[in-house]
């Protein structure tokens, strides 16, 4: 989340003084049911099926890349017709990121994708922060 | 039997799968039906992609791994989530 806020920070327009750091203390409230909106759906084939059979051949850095790099532009469709508010070259970088270390944590908790829906969901209520300033 | 290498056509099928099953369950909201229960669906697309590469190549549905152990998972989320 560092790194990812720290990516963020360089990417938006006016700085943190127009993030929406009051949502922070919302991550409880926001993070069940943001579950349904990606986690739930997203890990089992991303993490759970792809992530495993690429780390047969390529080591866990590339094996997180090229899951990364196909995961952001599957929501390539969500970008076009404006559902995010985000253009393809601020999400793409960002969602690589977080496909690595996704990664990391999946592998660390030995191949269970409840972590990574965990992690997940963090990410995407913690961005909440940044993406109003993203545009 | 799972191959030990990976399966190209495996992760060919579970890709074209993924964008293809989300692109049509999503597609209440790409023609302009701004629906969080539509939106929802959409994000399922790679689960259902996984499950059903998993029938199609293995006849079974075990495709994903849910859960290992507590201190497995716990030190999993502290890693992804300090990372």
């Amino acid at each position: 989340m560092i790194a990812a806020f720290t990516a963020a920070f360089f990417m938006t327009k006016s700085g943190i003084d127009r993030w929406q750091w009051a949502s922070l203390t919302q991550i409880l409230t926001l993070f069940l049911p943001n579950l349904r909106g990606g986690p739930l759906g997203e890990d089992a084939g991303w993490r759970g099926f792809a992530l495993p059979r690429l780390q047969r051949s390529f080591n866990p850095v590339t094996s997180s890349l090229l899951p990364g790099f196909l995961w952001a532009n599957w929501h390539l469709p969500l970008i076009v017709t404006h559902v995010y508010n985000i253009t393809w070259w601020q999400f793409t970088p960002l969602t690589m990121a977080a496909s690595v270390f996704l990664s990391l944590g999946f592998n660390r908790s030995g191949g269970s994708i409840l972590c990574t829906v965990i992690v997940h969901g963090l990410y995407n209520v913690g961005m909440g922060i940044v993406l109003n300033d993203m545009e | 039997m799972e191959s030990e290498g990976p399966n190209i056509r495996e992760l060919a099928t579970y890709f074209v799968l993924a964008y293809g099953m989300s692109i049509v369950l999503w597609l209440p909201v790409l023609t302009g039906r701004r629906s969080y229960f539509f939106f929802s669906l959409g994000t399922f697309g790679p689960t259902l992609a996984a499950l059903a590469t998993r029938r199609v190549f293995y006849r079974d549905w075990r495709a994903v791994q849910l859960w290992s152990t507590l201190r497995d998972l716990m030190s999993g989320v502290a890693i992804g989530a300090s990372a």
